[in-house]
């Protein structure tokens, strides 16, 4: 069995540098501890992960008060590994507003708009969507542990075929926009440790396809690091 | 990028362009001979094939297996071309056909997407074409494995066969040979491409399904060192439920290979010309080599410079080591 080629400077440097700016999550501020959330307080994000490609990104997101609820709101962007290729992307609009909370117990919901692109030997796509979850569990100031459940839909698809789809496979494939594209359910639990201002974030599950099937991939999983200012 | 969306939202808001639909037929894949009823077609146990033939009827029949499990015989085509004068054709009555759920044929969901029901495909297929006579197998890749597992249960209804890069024909092989055969490193560009996919769209139906799996045809077996680009072997469409369902079918309930399709091939009195493409690292002459002594009259070839594609790049070379094989009458003759 060959083994891969190694990585180049160029990669190893850009890896790097993701590793170090960025990691995942499902929905930007939605995974970090409910017990720690104070009106007017901001957070840098780092997440790496594998959900449902291998995926860094890095986020920022601010708590504020809504209707007497906190809530918080969120950016984040990230780049799929791989050839690190710019083209495969993904960027969220987020919001989460914590519903119900009984002692260390709390419940929070969110939703994300959601923008993504690839490139691939197949076609080129712009995707745009939404995420809604919900998410609930034991908090503490020091740590937590919470289920989270979500559905990511992707509504609405560009793609635009490569030549090497239409030489090899079907030259009548057609370009445009695609509408009932499916999505993805997640299922799946998380948990964080909290030492002074940063939090370390853990998440795994499982994704599904809207018609509950497997993915490629059979779990999603991600390591987070934040940093609240 | 930007402004491509902008343009793209903008459009959608006019209502100036129509989305489409993906699981309609057309849109992403080509139609299966149940959406086009102009495909040629036959039908067999309750299901409708892709199917053409080749030659005149009456001359030895000669049947076409193609790889996958799920892939579709456009790359086999080229074998009954003429090259250097000679044609399969003039001396067999040749049938390409898409296998149950794939390709071009109609799709079927997991519970008759079993080998079982494939070996019975085939004998009807047999039955049809030369009833009570024996035929010709030519198998690439997993039809190598397909038309010996046929062999295995039904040795005297096949004469002999050709069986081009062969799959492992036996679980076990399968099992150990398997992380060689696919790069499932986790950074791969085509595995990161594959999964990234879902986020576009989920695979929740045949043409969804099949179009994914596409993704995965092109760099996932980087080892069988197969043209690319221009020139490179075509196809028309994955089944993606046979491709799964039909490699279940060979596993246990862990998922381990167990399948064995040489538990009788022994006792194949037939002759067998097994052909590797010399820059096929893992299903190539290693594999070959060791397969070799499961039939009880086998031969080896090796095409030099060739891949695992080597029917559909080397198909001079492939016809010219078939032509001095095979042993029917007509090609006695035309020798």
């Amino acid at each position: 069995m060959s083994r891969p080629p190694s990585l180049s400077l160029r990669r190893r440097i850009l890896w790097a540098t993701m590793l170090l700016l960025c990691t995942k999550s499902a929905v930007a501020c939605a995974q970090w501890n409910l017990a720690r959330l104070t009106p007017g307080e901001s957070r840098v994000q780092l997440n790496m992960g594998v959900d449902p490609a291998v995926i860094p990104s890095i986020g920022y997101s601010r708590v504020t008060s809504l209707f007497g609820l906190t809530a918080q709101a969120g950016i984040e962007g990230g780049v799929v590994a791989g050839k690190a290729d710019l083209r495969d992307y993904r960027a969220r609009l987020s919001g989460q507003v914590q519903l119900v909370q009984y002692r260390a117990l709390r419940l929070a919901v969110s939703a994300a708009a959601i923008t993504r692109g690839t490139s691939n030997d197949v076609f080129r796509a712009v995707n745009f969507g939404a995420d809604v979850g919900a998410i609930g569990g034991l908090y503490r100031r020091r740590w937590f542990v919470a289920a989270e459940m979500g559905f990511d839909k992707a509504i609405v698809t560009h793609l635009t075929h490569t030549r090497t789809y239409r030489d090899q496979y079907y030259a009548e494939a057609k370009d445009g926009w695609y509408i009932d594209n499916g999505g993805t359910w997640r299922f799946g639990a998380t948990g964080g440790v909290t030492m002074g201002r940063t939090e370390l974030m853990l998440r795994a599950g499982v994704p599904r396809t809207q018609g509950g099937d497997a993915l490629p991939i059979p779990g999603y999983l991600s390591l987070g690091v934040g940093v609240r200012f | 990028m930007l402004q491509r969306w902008m343009i793209g939202l903008g459009l959608m808001t006019l209502g100036a362009c129509e989305p489409m639909t993906m699981s309609d037929p057309g849109n992403l894949v080509p139609r299966t001979v149940t959406e086009d009823p102009s495909l040629p077609a036959i039908t067999i146990n309750n299901t409708r094939l892709h199917a053409e033939t080749r030659g005149t009827p009456g001359k030895p029949v000669l049947i076409m297996l193609h790889g996958g499990p799920g892939a579709d015989y456009r790359s086999l085509l080229r074998l009954a071309d003429r090259f250097d004068g000679y044609s399969l054709a003039d001396h067999y009555y040749i049938l390409f056909w898409d296998q149950r759920g794939a390709g071009l044929s109609q799709r079927h969901d997991q519970g008759v997407l079993t080998i079982d029901q494939y070996d019975a495909d085939l004998l009807a297929i047999v039955d049809r074409y030369a009833p009570g006579q024996q035929v010709t197998l030519v198998g690439h890749s997993w039809g190598g494995m397909y038309g010996t597992s046929f062999i295995d249960r039904h040795p005297q209804r096949v004469k002999e066969a050709v069986f081009i890069e062969t799959g492992p024909v036996r679980g076990s092989t399968f099992e150990r040979i398997k992380d060689d055969m696919y790069d499932t490193n986790v950074l791969r560009e085509w595995l990161n491409d594959m999964v990234w996919s879902t986020q576009f769209f989920s695979a929740d139906d045949h043409v969804r399904m099949d179009y994914q799996l596409t993704l995965g045809a092109f760099q996932s077996q980087p080892r069988n060192n197969t043209r690319r680009g221009t020139g490179a072997e075509p196809s028309w469409r994955n089944g993606a439920k046979v491709a799964r369902y039909l490699m279940e079918d060979g596993q246990d309930t862990k998922g381990r290979f167990n399948f064995d399709f040489t538990s009788n091939l022994r006792a194949f009195p037939g002759r067998v010309l097994l052909i590797a493409g010399a820059r096929s690292e893992v299903l190539g002459p290693p594999l070959q080599r060791e397969q070799l002594p499961l039939y009880s009259q086998g031969r080896l070839e090796i095409v030099p410079g060739a891949g695992h594609d080597v029917q559909w790049t080397h198909t001079s070379e492939v016809l010219q080591l078939m032509r001095g094989f095979l042993t029917s009458a007509a090609v006695r003759g035309a020798q």
